[in-house]
């Protein structure tokens, strides 16, 4: 199985953490990832001329999701390598390659991370703050982080070693089984969270019994719904409070 | 050190150090946001706590960072116009209210005046992350300038001009964080928590329900972003089973 040097690789890596980092309206992550392209570029040795039809192929327009962006990145390193070796032509491939499994992978990882794993998890460290454990909080975003850190440097080495195979690792089953799990898990936890927040609720009105919050809650609630996620949370926040104004004077 | 040690011999009574922490700490989060990495801890509610330690009030920085994080909750980073930017003023505002002694209560607990405290600092936030939303869409544009710089780097056949248009980009962003973060806790400190003893007493006690009101907004926008047939049995037996452990465990200490 083929392999990055350790050196390159670890560069590759700690510069992929940073491909977001001149995202830009524009071409997106294009700087990020010809950047993080450039350890290797460095490494290769090659003629000024090729170096800069390198970057050229690598700084058109480009947006994945960027926990699985090393995927493509060690993918495309390898794609170069094998030209460079002169196996065979596979530049005209390049394009195609970036951006369809670009697009595959931001389509996945936006619904695995964004739609499932991160509602789920922030739900639960939200939870945890709840019950007043604050360091449980933190240790859920920690094993988080720690858990992202790994997967990309796994996809960069898992990217190079497969090469154009990648394509074949996008038709495994476990992606979409993953996805199923993290919605379901999130689904689970909003429940969770509201009969957290009916019992919260139900405990207070008990105590002093401002019947208003429960008025309130259902608007908010109803509002949230009715608004769907087109507007923002802050912008419901605010129109909440005349809508609060209003009902201190029942 | 030696700077924060002159300037601490000149004004003793100012928190110079947690100041400069908690700048140190929006340079950080900002980058984590979208530029470096993305842990999450620029979360608000992960911000918010480690906000809360650096001034030795983690209560306060849980309690904002809490009910920001339900706002932000369903606002998900695709495909959306707005992402907004809650760390900053977060940050600003946590520093602001603890280095004047600003106690709120622990969210969804009681009303009272801890609560209406809190509501006033969720507006700002709220407020807040609208304008700073303007500020991403600039420093994006600031970006896409120096990508250009990059490519005619290229064009001259020098990859180092690559390497500074990024560094640049990542620097403008950690500059956008500390500026902002100086700027929302001046505005704070001077302008925003002075104003809440001058608000009439019917506004504060609506400010004082809006804390209560943050769930409810993320259950809905979290409900409806699971709302298929197989979503909501997963969240009804969720909700079921919450409500029946807390009325049973309610049931056996109350007995």
């Amino acid at each position: 199985m083929a392999k990055l040097d350790s050196q390159c690789l670890w560069r590759t890596f700690l510069r992929s953490l940073c491909l977001q980092g001149s995202w830009n309206p524009q071409r997106m992550q294009n700087l990020g990832l010809l950047v993080s392209l450039l350890p290797w570029l460095r490494q290769a040795g090659m003629s000024h001329a090729d170096g800069r039809r390198f970057c050229r192929r690598h700084y058109e327009y480009f947006n994945t999701n960027p926990y699985y962006a090393n995927l493509v990145v060690g993918g495309l390193l390898r794609l170069e390598e094998d030209n460079r070796r002169g196996d065979e032509d596979l530049l005209p491939m390049v394009h195609g390659f970036k951006d369809t499994l670009g697009r595959s992978l931001a389509a996945l990882g936006d619904q695995f991370f964004w739609l499932g794993l991160q509602p789920a998890l922030l739900v639960l460290a939200s939870l945890a703050a709840v019950w007043g454990v604050y360091a449980v909080s933190l240790g859920i975003i920690g094993a988080f982080a720690v858990f992202q850190f790994v997967a990309r440097l796994k996809a960069l080495a898992r990217g190079y070693a497969l090469g154009l195979d990648i394509a074949d690792l996008l038709a495994a089953p476990g992606w979409h089984r993953a996805i199923l799990t993290a919605k379901r898990a999130g689904a689970f936890l909003t429940g969770v969270l509201a009969g957290s927040y009916a019992a919260r609720l139900d405990l207070v009105l008990r105590e002093d019994g401002d019947r208003r919050l429960l008025l309130c809650a259902a608007l908010a609630l109803g509002l949230s719904i009715a608004m769907r996620r087109r507007w923002p949370g802050e912008v419901k926040l605010l129109l909440l409070l005349p809508l609060a104004v209003l009902m201190t004077y029942l | 050190m030696m700077l924060l040690t002159a300037v601490a011999a000149i004004e003793p009574g100012f928190p110079w150090l947690a100041l400069s922490l908690t700048t140190l700490l929006a340079v950080a989060l900002t980058l984590d946001e979208t530029a470096v990495a993305q842990t999450w801890f620029s979360q608000p509610l992960p911000a918010g706590i480690l906000v809360g330690l650096v001034w030795s009030e983690p209560a306060l920085g849980l309690a904002l960072g809490l009910t920001l994080q339900f706002l932000a909750v369903g606002n998900l980073p695709i495909g959306q116009p707005f992402t907004g930017e809650k760390l900053t003023p977060l940050l600003g505002l946590v520093a602001a209210a603890a280095a004047m002694d600003w106690a709120v209560t622990t969210p969804f607990t009681i009303t009272d005046p801890g609560t209406q405290r809190l509501g006033w600092l969720l507006v700002a936030a709220a407020l807040g992350s609208l304008v700073g939303d303007r500020a991403v869409r600039w420093e994006s544009r600031i970006h896409y300038r120096l990508m250009l710089v990059g490519l005619r780097g290229l064009r001259d056949g020098c990859y180092e001009q690559l390497d500074r248009a990024h560094q640049r980009c990542i620097l403008t962003a950690a500059a956008r964080g500390a500026l902002m973060v100086l700027i929302w806790g001046a505005l704070a400190t001077w302008v925003w928590l002075p104003l809440f003893d001058a608000l009439p007493e019917r506004i504060r006690t609506a400010l004082g329900l809006l804390p209560w009101l943050t769930p409810a907004l993320a259950i809905g926008t979290l409900g409806e972003l699971y709302g298929n047939h197989r979503g909501l049995m997963w969240l009804s037996g969720g909700f079921v089973l919450t409500l029946a452990a807390v009325w049973t465990l309610t049931g056996l200490s109350g007995s």
